[in-house]
């Protein structure tokens, strides 16, 4: 049993480890004085591992601690500022709540340890053949082991925050976690083995449960809001004793199971793992790849864009093929910008007639606006990983005046993409003046209405140009390119940066104007210099 | 119509691979290219398409006035890279748009893709949907339509069913007239059956063997032995 354990983790650092030097190779300019021996470094490496599992622990801790204040304490305060209005404390009972269902309910039964797959139990369980029984079990100690170490300290460390410093409360909660998740673990088990129905990989029930759990908590705040005592009901010790029982035939069942290698055999398969391990990323990082199904074959035949040539031909074909995945956030802008400007034009009509309404402050927030509305980042990944990932190989699609013809072909139809929102954005402002009375200043609105597309355009073409210049994805699946993730952050910043700025200054719009008009040609040149040697794959 | 290769060499970081590798490849000839696992054939290929940069020698193509030429080399992969969201039939017409400067007597896109066997019912369909060979005949036609002098072919008929294999060892046959054809295959009797010279990648450099040896009966072991194994008892 401690072998087994100890192959586990093993294994796992040495992935851990050999990840760690892979990605630091690939780092730019010190990357290439990072050698290949340090795979065979076994001092160096032991350290990384040491170093690798103070990283996993402080990691492991950060990301609950950030869960804890989003999920759990910004929402407990938020429905207190709405529930209890004038209460600088958070409502125990609120975060109790929230706990309750996102963590005890929606976690443990869409989180189970037994059906996860991944590669490490690949590993372990078909290559190096351990004992199933004995590797499930320990993964899920380990797992609620991890979980008590992590939550313990990023539950109490917030309610110290917010003037609640019982401690024991906390353990009773995570008592009862751990008993949740037992039965959890033990539900998933049973309904895989009789079943055959996997509860993490079906979508649609992990995402109801999820989806589920935020209006559970929200419907329960509002119906319990008169009841204080929830908080001292849920977290008293003998609601963790009730608990604690009830997860006894749980944890018998976990302990007794007798197929824990059927289970690892028909789930931890070599299609699913190895082979399916590209088309996952693709699926999930980059949008859903195009499905044959999705197409009549009459529309396979028909030659619509026939009278296009070469790479306009192309990228019709790719943008109609692919219309589906964009499309749907398209819609979702739409209905979003439309629906908070007929708000507005409503609001300022029948609530707000004798308010200062002018808009002339919001151009900065715009500009932080634009940004989440651009759909760049997300087109140019389906562009590498459905299309340039496979014609990157060819010769003739690298040269210089190709990657300008595709770039412009490109820009043309993302930012034909984005225009209409950024439209109806113009259109919902007009609107707004309108209805406010304002309709005399109207026309001081317009370097602002020239700069909310202007802007629009702006970011199109930044996404696109870092895409050409940097290309960070990589052929397996996945990003990793410094210089990508720094212009990108640096953009973000500055789009953040603008959200902060409280000026109605028409300078401000005449800057944004002048630096969208100057940006079109360099990015031009940009590509022209640096794209051939630097869209390649990696 | 000579590729000379000249004292080749290519590093990556201590591993050498290419050390001083030299041969000249004529047209008119089908090589195959033999070595074992991590040889370096495909680095080699790399090399001779400009998809790598070499760390030291030449790749030259000669004319056939023994002129330098341009090296322009069709590379057709082991794993076929074909844009997935594109049907048979799109996949040619976009390639002999791009191409249309380089390709001599063009014909219609139904003519290339019957050309290969692929059936009618199979130019509408996805090219996610095709089977390895079938996408393997598509990357074949892309060097069938534009032919450029020097075809790179990695591990090219292991993936078709016999008689595919057989119509595409037909095709080969008849551009060797025109071209420069080197294939890498591990398959030594797809080696003996097509090729009329055997290239040997060993230790980073390249040795030619005899073309009697190429049907002599004990082929296998002499090869074996030339790359290093031990031969039969």
């Amino acid at each position: 049993m401690r072998n087994t354990a100890l192959i586990g983790w093993q294994v796992q650092k040495a992935a851990a480890v050999n990840r760690f030097i892979y990605r630091l190779q690939h780092l730019p300019l010190v990357g290439k004085r990072v050698p290949s021996s340090l795979y065979r470094a076994s001092e160096i490496k032991s350290l990384f591992q040491v170093l690798s599992l103070i990283g996993g622990i402080v990691g492991g801790l950060l990301k609950k601690v950030i869960y804890v204040a989003a999920l759990l304490y910004f929402p407990a305060k938020l429905a207190g500022d709405i529930l209890f209005p004038g209460e600088t404390t958070i409502s125990g009972s609120t975060v109790f709540l929230l706990f309750f269902c996102f963590n005890l309910l929606a976690g443990s039964f869409v989180n189970s340890t037994g059906l996860e797959v991944n590669e490490d139990k690949y590993v372990i369980l078909n290559l190096m053949r351990a004992d199933a029984r004995v590797y499930y079990l320990q993964q899920m100690a380990l797992k609620l082991g991890r979980d008590t170490l992590y939550f313990l300290p990023a539950l109490w460390g917030g309610l110290c925050l917010f003037g609640k410093l019982p401690f024991w409360p906390i353990v009773s909660l995570l008592i009862e976690l751990a008993a949740f998740r037992l039965i959890g673990e033990a539900a998933g088990l049973w309904l895989y083995d009789k079943k055959q129905f996997n509860i993490g990989h079906s979508g649609k029930v992990g995402l109801w449960l999820l989806m589920g759990s935020l209006p559970a908590a929200a419907g329960l705040i509002w119906l319990c809001r008169e009841i204080p005592a929830i908080w001292t009901v849920g977290t008293h010790p003998l609601t963790a004793c009730a608990a604690a029982l009830v997860s006894l035939p749980a944890l018998r069942y976990l302990l007794r199971f007798p197929r824990y290698t059927y289970v690892a055999r028909s789930t931890v398969t070599y299609a699913v793992v190895v082979q399916g391990r590209l088309a996952v990323e693709e699926m999930g990082k980059n949008g859903s790849a195009v499905d044959e199904k999705s197409f009549t074959s009459e529309s396979l035949r028909s030659h619509k864009f026939e009278h296009l040539k070469g790479y306009e031909y192309l990228n019709a074909l790719f943008f109609a093929r692919n219309k589906r995945q964009h499309r749907l956030l398209w819609r979702v802008k739409m209905i979003l910008i439309g629906g908070f400007s007929v708000a507005a034009c409503v609001a300022a009509l029948f609530f707000f007639k004798d308010k200062d309404l002018s808009l002339f402050g919001i151009m900065p927030g715009l500009v932080f606006i634009l940004y989440l509305m651009c759909s760049g980042q997300r087109v140019c990944k389906s562009l590498f990983f459905n299309c340039d990932v496979c014609l990157l190989k060819y010769g003739f699609y690298r040269q210089g005046d190709a990657l300008l013809q595709n770039f412009r072909i490109r820009l043309r139809r993302l930012v034909w993409m984005d225009m209409l929102p950024a439209l109806l954005l113009c259109g919902g402002i007009v609107a707004f003046v309108l209805c406010s009375g304002q309709a005399e200043s109207l026309v001081a609105y317009i370097p602002m209405l020239v700069t909310i597309p202007l802007l629009s355009i702006f970011f199109d073409m930044y996404q696109l140009l870092l895409y050409y210049i940097f290309q960070p994805f990589l052929e397996g699946g996945g990003q990793k390119n410094l210089g990508y993730s720094l212009c990108s952050g640096l953009i973000y910043m500055a789009a953040y940066i603008c959200l902060q700025v409280r000026t109605a200054s028409v300078w401000f719009t005449v800057g944004v104007m002048a630096l969208t008009l100057v940006f079109i040609p360099v990015s031009y040149v940009l590509i022209y210099r640096l794209a051939p040697r630097c869209f390649r794959l990696k | 119509m000579i590729l000379q290769i000249s004292h080749l060499q290519k590093s990556f970081e201590e591993k050498k691979v290419l050390t001083d590798a030299s041969f000249s490849f004529e047209k008119g000839k089908i090589y195959g290219l033999l070595g074992r696992n991590g040889a370096g054939k495909t680095t080699l290929f790399n090399c001779i398409s400009g998809e790598l940069k070499a760390d030291g020698g030449e790749v030259r193509l000669l004319g056939d006035d023994l002129a330098p030429i341009a090296c322009d080399a069709g590379y057709v992969y082991a794993t076929p890279v074909l844009p997935d969201f594109l049907t048979g039939w799109e996949f040619v017409k976009f390639y002999l748009d791009i191409n249309h400067d380089k390709i001599r007597q063009p014909k219609t896109v139904e003519a290339y893709l019957a050309m290969v066997g692929l059936e009618e019912d199979d130019w509408y369909r996805l090219i996610k949907g095709y089977s390895h060979g079938m996408k393997n005949k598509l990357q074949m036609l892309c060097v069938l339509m534009s032919q450029p002098p020097v075809v790179l072919l990695d591990e090219p008929l292991t993936s078709f069913d016999v008689v595919a294999a057989h119509q595409m060892k037909e095709l080969l046959r008849e551009m060797k007239t025109n071209h420069i054809l080197i294939l890498s295959t591990h398959i030594l009797q797809i080696a003996s059956d097509i090729c009329d010279e055997i290239v040997i990648l060993n230790n980073g450099e390249l040795r030619g063997v005899g073309e009697e040896m190429i049907h002599a009966p004990d082929f296998e072991n002499q090869v074996i032995e030339l790359l290093g194994g031990e031969r039969d008892a």
